[in-house]
């Protein structure tokens, strides 16, 4: 398409303003239909049996007795689900091996994490499916396990699957080991921009396993018929891909399975894959009845996907003036105990937002005893911009340069390179930075008291486009409906509703957004990727467009004119040489029927000119000496936001990401005990910023619009998880000197960083 | 010349060069898999390593002239394509 | 159920006498959603951690996953179906309409219930006020900054009378 260039950007009438969005009165009184709001008169109550190893193999698994059991009404195990072949699919996740999927849905021969499920009942009440999976017996031979990925990785470490070797693209290693993926990015000379550099720094960090953290568990209901028909009712971001997912473990055509969406309470990447949708299919076939499973948030902690841990040592070389000469990365991100591919994600980001003419980049993906992971929130880039952020800040305290000014020196614009050989779009980078380096907050005097200091640090994420349809119905009276596949998350139906409204000429309130489901809209992906208001928006305009070119010939017949004089602009239909008052659509859809009948836009797209999106954050704290807690002081968020369509929204995306961000930084982690059990499994000791914890968070929109999208739209929800991690790592460096390049920075590892700090001579970089 | 670019996993095939070049007549597009098949003759089993199954490995993203393209092998390229394979971009 | 576990209980429910139901291992939650089909309270961990369950109980913001439906006999509850009067919407949760303070919305009817139960008590809150009392309520998807605006627009609004 056109580079953008739409004649209203800066005049719009509908986009960037506030309408209440058209799902917020059913959301404030309670209305809202989650997926644990599902009933029916017959439903049956599910329960899982999980394993209690991080590692074992099943030798005899016996669940008589819970059939046995009054009131149990099914049980399925693994034998219940269909041998998928061994095959490599692309799961819109990357690479996976469906044989796989059904392993992961219900164990086979062995338990690879603990958590993992074995077999599942449903029951007329919760406290008999309880009791009948307590009655299942079974045999384990418990097997060594792993857990840290570099751990994984050493010879002679136990092995999940024993079979598996290294793929790299189409070939495989000899040696069999839990390195499921190996991905590889080179350019330039590395010896020589090493060679040029002035200034060199060799530095190891470690993130822990965090989870998305969304507060409605995972939950699903299926009621299957006898005619092989099946409904799901799901707690997912995107019901196309869940009946895939489905489809693909079950055998089925996918006309056989209808998945509706409910209103989802959070996802941010953990609700793509699906763990509780075949379970509820296959009880409900067993024993005819509608199914309901919810996971418990010891189980979403334990059986969901939550986002990896990772070690990088990375290496990079400056010149004095702060110019980055060379690059060199070694990052190993947690699989967890089924093979994926973020970690070639993790590679692709690592280095983008700089030009780094000569890089050597080696991410692996390694299993481990732990939950298969998932996606989070830019997936893989908050562990692999961590510690390079933590570098560029060190380089510019040790060359006098202001932090800014050095991101501003190397940062990447239109047309760069990336180390994977790519070249960046229009991106908006560097006006981030300077909107970032003009702001209130970092122009006013840096806090100076014992232990504060400011830090600033960046991030981002390159953004998805895919699949998504949409139709635009022009009612009777002129308002409209729209109808797409997106999930609503977070507002996006209403940025649906005022993006077909700027189109159409109607106002926001004039049109109502709906969130169809398989059965009623065409094929769309899912809400994620930060792709909602930028694909399926796409759609929207499409549709909406395409509605407006079906009433041109409509309104050319009642001027009785040839059509080519009809236009529509400014938000009416409009004769080319003024021989007719302008009539809007509401004016025109009375007349559709006697003009040719009704009228629909309809479109399926598959946008690919992304807009990634850039985020500066600023952050002053204080860090107090004898319990390593960190008080943020002041916050600041400046991101690029393409055109923010609703601008509450997006402030709320930004704010909202930020604040998990911050969370994963100060607090969150999987702590495991020797067995490899995650023993703070609980929102109490699993912390996640409180409202009291959370700072007020000033928020700087900069627009710089996509070329690639009608509206200028740039997806904005994933990229302010990242920047947290090193601005506050950046903050607490620079208010007592020591870096802990080891998250999250909790009090206990901020006071022993400390301790062993005033235990050395001299001030050490950790 | 077509360029295609060696993944660097792939590089041990190809003495350690970056990219390939194969010259097209002016005007003539072949598939990529065409182009591939040409350059395997001088680079055996670099073919292999973009395959799986027989068609290019699921995951894996075709950017011609910095533009992805979905048709995988069946994309059409001429003498002044440039050519990368990189995994693709997704989200959460 | 086996009878041996079955109860009858009455509680006022927001203004009206309910008689439910119930099983003796039933949390108040589980009555609210499942005997009484209110499902807006929601759950989302079962040990009283997140308060995406806070109902008011007799006066006091509970989180209903800790409390066994039995102790509810005789008590005055008020959840997130309870807030408006009619069509006309308490001033805390069209503040919240307005001030974008809720994305997924699965935490919003227990946060309206504690901020309700914060502006009985304390009509002029601090902003630091207002967190503390509302840091019971996980969300995680808003970042809480909007949701502090709309507590204090709706405070601003019961002052004035509204």
């Amino acid at each position: 398409m056109e580079p953008f260039s739409h004649p209203n950007h800066g005049k719009y009438k509908v986009i960037g303003t506030r309408p209440i969005r058209h799902d917020g009165e059913d959301k404030v009184t309670g209305r809202a239909l989650y997926g644990a709001d599902v009933s029916f008169p017959d439903l049956l109550h599910g329960f899982v049996l999980r394993s209690p190893h991080a590692h074992a193999r099943i030798r005899k698994l016996d669940t008589s007795k819970a059939e046995a059991l009054p009131g149990v009404f099914a049980v399925t195990t693994a034998v219940d689900l269909p041998r998928l072949d061994d095959k490599i699919v692309s799961s819109g996740e990357g690479m996976e091996n469906q044989k796989y999927l059904s392993d992961h849905i219900l164990a086979s021969d062995k338990a690879l994490f603990i958590g993992h499920p074995i077999a599942a009942v449903a029951a007329t009440d919760p406290w008999i499916a309880q009791e009948a999976v307590a009655l299942i017996e079974v045999e384990y031979e418990v097997l060594d396990q792993v857990t840290d990925p570099d751990k994984a990785m050493a010879d002679g470490a136990p092995l999940l699957h024993e079979k598996m070797t290294t793929t790299i693209l189409g070939q495989k290693e000899a040696k069999p080991s839990n390195i499921c993926n190996h991905t590889r990015f080179e350019c330039g000379d590395l010896e020589a921009g090493f060679a040029e550099a002035d200034l060199v720094f060799d530095r190891e960090f470690r993130t822990r396993t965090v989870h998305q953290g969304y507060v409605e568990p995972h939950t699903a209901t299926a009621l299957a018929r006898s005619d092989g028909q099946v409904t799901v009712w799901s707690s997912t971001q995107g019901p196309f891909r869940t009946r895939e997912q489905v489809a693909a473990v079950l055998k089925r055509d996918l006309s056989k399975i209808r998945v509706i969406p409910m209103e989802i309470g959070g996802g941010f990447g953990g609700k793509i894959p699906v763990y509780l949708e075949p379970l509820a299919v296959l009880l409900s076939e067993k024993s005819g009845r509608p199914v309901k499973l919810v996971m418990s948030r010891a189980d979403v902690f334990q059986a969901s996907g939550p986002a990896p841990a990772a070690v990088s040592k990375l290496k990079l070389g400056f010149k004095s003036d702060g110019t980055i000469t060379a690059g060199k990365v070694w990052m190993a991100y947690e699989a967890g105990a089924f093979p994926g591919t973020w970690g070639s994600t993790g590679a692709l980001c690592v280095l983008a937002p700089y030009r780094v003419p000569h890089a050597l980049v080696d991410v692996y993906d390694v299993l481990t005893n732990t939950p298969k992971v998932a996606a989070y929130r830019a997936p893989s880039s908050p562990q692999a911009l961590f510690g390079v952020e933590s570098i560029m800040d060190e380089a510019a305290q040790e060359l006098g340069l202001d932090p800014i000014d050095l991101r501003l020196k190397n940062g990447a614009v239109e047309g760069d390179s990336r180390v994977d050989g790519q070249k960046w779009s229009r991106i908006g980078f560097l006006e981030t930075l300077d909107a970032a380096k003009n702001s209130p907050h970092y122009k006013s005097p840096p806090p100076s008291g014992p232990n504060q200091a400011r830090a600033t640090s960046i991030g981002y994420w390159f953004n998805a486009g895919m699949q998504s349809s949409a139709t635009v119905g022009i009612n009777m009276d002129g308002t409209a409906s729209v109808v797409t596949g997106s999930v609503d998350i977070g507002g996006s139906r209403a940025s649906m509703a005022i993006m077909a409204a700027e189109t159409l000429g109607l106002s926001a309130e004039e049109v109502r957004p709906v969130v169809g489901d398989t059965e009623s809209i065409g094929h769309t992906d899912v809400t994620a990727g930060s792709r909602t208001t930028f694909a399926t928006g796409y759609a929207v305009y499409m549709a909406a467009t395409e509605a407006l070119e079906k009433m041109r010939p409509r309104v050319a017949k009642l001027w009785d004119c040839p059509v080519e004089e009809v236009n529509f602009e400014e938000g009416a239909f409009r004769h080319a040489k003024g021989k007719h008052d302008p009539m809007t659509v509401r004016e025109v859809a009375p007349k559709l029927p006697m003009t040719g009948g009704p009228v629909q836009g309809q479109s399926s797209v598959q946008p690919k000119q992304v807009g990634a999106s850039f985020a500066v954050d600023i952050a002053d704290i204080e860090v107090d000496p004898e319990t390593g807690k960190v008080t943020i002081l002041r916050y600041t968020v400046v991101q690029d936001v393409g055109t923010a369509i609703h601008p509450a929204y997006v402030e709320g995306q930004m704010i909202g990401g930020t604040v998990q961000g911050i969370g994963w930084a100060l607090n969150e982690e999987y702590v495991r005990d020797e067995e490899g059990r995650m023993i703070n499994t609980g929102f109490l000791d699993y912390r996640v910023p409180t409202a009291l914890d959370a700072p007020d968070i000033e928020t700087i929109m900069v627009e710089v619009p996509n070329p690639g999208h009608p509206y200028g739209v740039r997806g904005v929800g994933e990229t302010t998880v990242v920047p947290p991690l090193s601005t506050l790592h950046n903050a607490i460096a620079r208010a007592t000197g020591v870096r802990i390049r080891n998250l999250p920075m909790s009090p206990p590892r901020v006071q022993a960083a400390l301790a062993e700090q005033t235990a050395r001579p001299v001030p050490a970089s950790d | 010349m077509a360029t295609v670019h060696v993944p660097a996993l792939l590089r041990h095939l190809t003495g350690g060069a970056e990219s390939l070049h194969l010259t097209l007549p002016a005007g003539e597009r072949i598939t990529l898999r065409a182009l591939l098949e040409r350059l395997s003759a001088d680079h055996p089993g670099l073919m292999d390593g973009l395959l799986y199954q027989g068609d290019l490995m699921p995951g894996i993203a075709v950017i011609v002239d910095n533009d992805q393209s979905l048709m995988g092998l069946l994309t059409k390229v001429e003498d002044s394509s440039e050519i990368r394979f990189v995994p693709p971009i997704v989200g959460g | 159920m086996s009878s041996a576990t079955k109860r009858i209980i009455t509680a006022k429910v927001n203004g009206a006498e309910l008689t439910l139901a119930i099983d003796n291992r039933m949390t108040l939650l589980q009555a609210l959603r499942d005997a009484a089909g209110l499902t807006g309270t929601k759950e989302g961990c079962l040990t009283g951690d997140c308060g995406a369950c806070s109902v008011l109980m007799n006066g006091r913001v509970v989180d209903s996953c800790l409390v066994m439906a039995a102790e509810a006999e005789d008590a005055e509850l008020t959840t997130v179906e309870g807030l408006a009067d009619g069509t006309h919407l308490h001033p805390l949760q069209q503040r919240f309409l307005e001030r974008a303070a809720l994305q997924c919305g699965i935490c919003t009817p227990g946060l309206l219930v504690a901020a309700k139960s914060l502006l009985d008590r304390n009509p002029n809150p601090t902003d630091h006020e207002i967190r503390y009392w509302l840091a019971g309520n996980l969300c995680r998807c808003t970042g809480y900054k909007q949701i502090i605006e709309a507590v204090q627009d709706a405070a601003t609004d019961m002052r004035a009378g509204k």
